[in-house]
């Protein structure tokens, strides 16, 4: 089972890309190969004309040989990280070997004429060839997947940086559309002027906004508050709004008492209510009326938030309601509800209804 | 030198705020408070005040419609307490803007600026303007409009628009690389602009005078004028004939 997950996460095989520094680590690889090749033939002195083409054949089809392995392993899927690839790989390296001897000696037997049948065709030669050959196929191997696992690792590093980063600006998102920027400098700037007016009402203010603002940043790590709680919080939302629009604003709030322990999302009522003031108060300069009534009918929660003013289509509104719909089914499951509707010729309410559990 | 300040902003304590800050600036007679932009646009004709600090989220109309809506704009310091995109708009043109709560030394470079640019516009309005506010003068060269496109605005001087255009209800004005919509009709434009600088030059056109480049006879009577943009606007042969008595004078 996670098997096939993995799978289905994994682009299908057969289409691959080569590393872009593909050619030049395969060239470091062999010229290496070649170089410590040169070294020994100096030390031992044996550099002559055979020995050179020798080192010469072998290590441009042990090249060619390699571009076909590592086609291969892309192709396999083999370097993005299977289990079978390390007993893949070894058995891989040993036909690489063979296949070189195959290609190779041929050339050596029948047209430079450097080598004679008995000295390449014993079993004991094929044997050691083998070997020789296996062992430089397999640290070749070992080197293209330390590439590759580098790679890899550096880009799964990278993806994870991208997905914190976006966490943390969907984090922030999410706190900004719960505290107006507006509201709040608004609210800011008429403290400090109810300071200087009244400084008792100021310092009463000054709670209120602490509590909106602890509320707004500590409890939406919950999923759940009572009504009355949140409640508690519009109302001193209400009341700071209040310094801005003073007595353009007027509002009231009945809950029957059996719907203030019933639970919902926090900062529902408080956007509906923040909905309602920005199309129902601010817009009109001689200011409106905000009802919140909150009941508990047919086993669902109904919580109407009504507001003075009028419903235009087409102007804007469907987003934050959208957002606020698609909340409210994210966290009360599909049978939530959030209807916005003209309820007569100057009312607009809007009705967020809620299943008990 | 005083400046006589209206102070528009829908809040009663943060117009307060503002009162209480202008205390300490003695150059700073406020004459005048709106809550919204119905009433600002009677107290801007009535009282003619040297500045205003507006707020830009008003109930109803808001700062910039306002603006838009006066014959000719006021000079302005806009105050905002969060602007997501007017602030942009500000800063490329260099219209000024505080931000709520507004810093006393931000008010008072604010206001010094203000000052200056009143200090350096020639020859204030007559005092008998001011009194006679209903008689309302034609608008000349000195006089501003406030212009909006997009998320651009600006205040743009009579004087550097060289031509103003039909569009259906609304008017296109021309000034430097700008040809941005007012919500004006040209026929109305027509009889608030100075005559002796704007010209009809056709049902379709008003242009000013002073951006004249070149005057050349065109089809059956008509003109045509060279504008120093390079625009060619005709004058219609109605109008061709008004437009010599003018030049001849």
């Amino acid at each position: 089972m996670p098997n096939w997950t993995s799978r289905q996460l994994q682009p299908a095989p057969g289409k691959y890309e080569l590393d872009p520094s593909h050619w030049g680590y395969q060239g470091a690889f062999w010229g290496c190969w070649i170089a410590i090749g040169l070294f020994f033939g100096l030390v031992y002195n044996k550099l002559n004309y055979a020995e050179t083409l020798t080192l010469a054949l072998f290590g441009l089809f042990s090249f060619l040989l390699s571009e076909l392995m590592a086609r291969y392993m892309h192709y396999r899927g083999w370097v993005r990280g299977s289990r079978r690839r390390v007993f893949g790989m070894l058995l891989l390296a040993i036909a690489a070997a063979v296949v070189l001897q195959v290609l190779v000696d041929p050339l050596f037997l029948f047209v430079f004429h450097t080598a004679q049948p008995k000295q390449l065709l014993s079993a004991q030669a094929i044997l050691s060839f083998t070997m020789q050959f296996s062992l430089s196929f397999w640290c070749w191997s070992a080197m293209y997947h330390g590439i590759h696992l580098r790679r890899r690792y550096e880009k799964s590093e990278m993806e994870r940086l991208q997905l914190e980063a976006a966490v943390q600006a969907a984090e922030l998102r999410a706190l900004k559309s719960q505290v107006n920027p507006h509201f709040l400098f608004n609210c800011l700037n008429n403290l400090r002027s109810l300071v200087a007016e009244n400084p008792t009402r100021a310092r009463e203010m000054m709670l209120r906004l602490s509590e909106l603002l602890r509320y707004a940043l500590e409890v939406s790590r919950h999923e759940r508050v009572t009504l009355a709680q949140e409640l508690d919080v519009v109302e001193a939302y209400l009341d700071l709004e209040s310094m801005q629009f003073e007595d353009r604003l007027r509002w009231s709030v009945e809950v029957a008492p059996a719907a203030s322990e019933a639970p919902v999302p926090p900062m529902l009522v408080q956007q509906l209510v923040e909905n309602a003031i920005k199309h129902g108060i601010s817009g009109r300069p001689r200011g409106g009326e905000i009802r919140i009534r909150a009941r508990i009918s047919g086993g669902r929660l109904e919580i109407e938030v009504e507001n003075t003013g009028q419903l235009v289509e087409s102007a804007g509104n469907g987003f934050g309601l959208e957002n606020a719909r698609q909340r409210l089914r994210l966290l009360c499951g599909e049978l939530a509800g959030l209807t916005l509707a003209n309820r007569d010729r100057d009312h607009v309410a809007a009705i967020a209804s809620i299943p008990l559990q | 030198m005083t400046l006589r300040t209206l102070i528009v902003e829908d809040s009663r304590l943060a117009r307060a705020e503002l009162r209480r800050l202008l205390e300490s600036h003695k150059e700073v007679e406020v004459v005048g408070e709106a809550a919204n932009a119905d009433e600002a646009e009677i107290f801007i004709p009535q009282l003619q005040p040297d500045l205003v600090l507006l707020d830009i989220q008003l109930p109803g109309r808001n700062g910039f419609e306002l603006l838009e809506s006066l014959d000719s704009a006021p000079l302005v310091i806009f105050t905002t307490a969060y602007s997501e995109y007017a602030v942009r708009a500000f800063e490329e043109n260099a219209l000024d803007y505080l931000l709520k709560p507004v810093q006393a030394d931000r008010l008072a470079k604010a206001l010094e600026k203000a000052a200056e640019i009143l200090a350096r516009r020639e020859a204030p309005v007559p005092a008998e303007h001011k009194d006679a506010a209903a008689s309302r003068p034609p608008l000349g060269a000195r006089d501003r409009v406030f212009v909006r496109d997009g998320e651009n605005c600006w205040f743009v001087p009579l004087a550097e628009v060289r031509l103003l255009e039909v569009e259906g209800n609304y008017t296109r004005l021309f000034f430097g690389n700008h040809h941005p919509l007012i919500p004006k009709t040209l026929n109305y434009l027509e009889g608030r602009l100075d005559p002796q600088t704007f010209f009809r030059a056709s049902r379709q056109h008003l242009v000013n005078l002073s951006w004249v480049k070149d005057v050349e006879p065109w089809f059956s009577g008509s003109l045509r004028l060279t504008l120093k943009s390079g625009q060619q606007v005709e004058v219609s042969r109605r109008q061709a004939q008004r437009f010599r008595e003018l030049m001849s004078l």
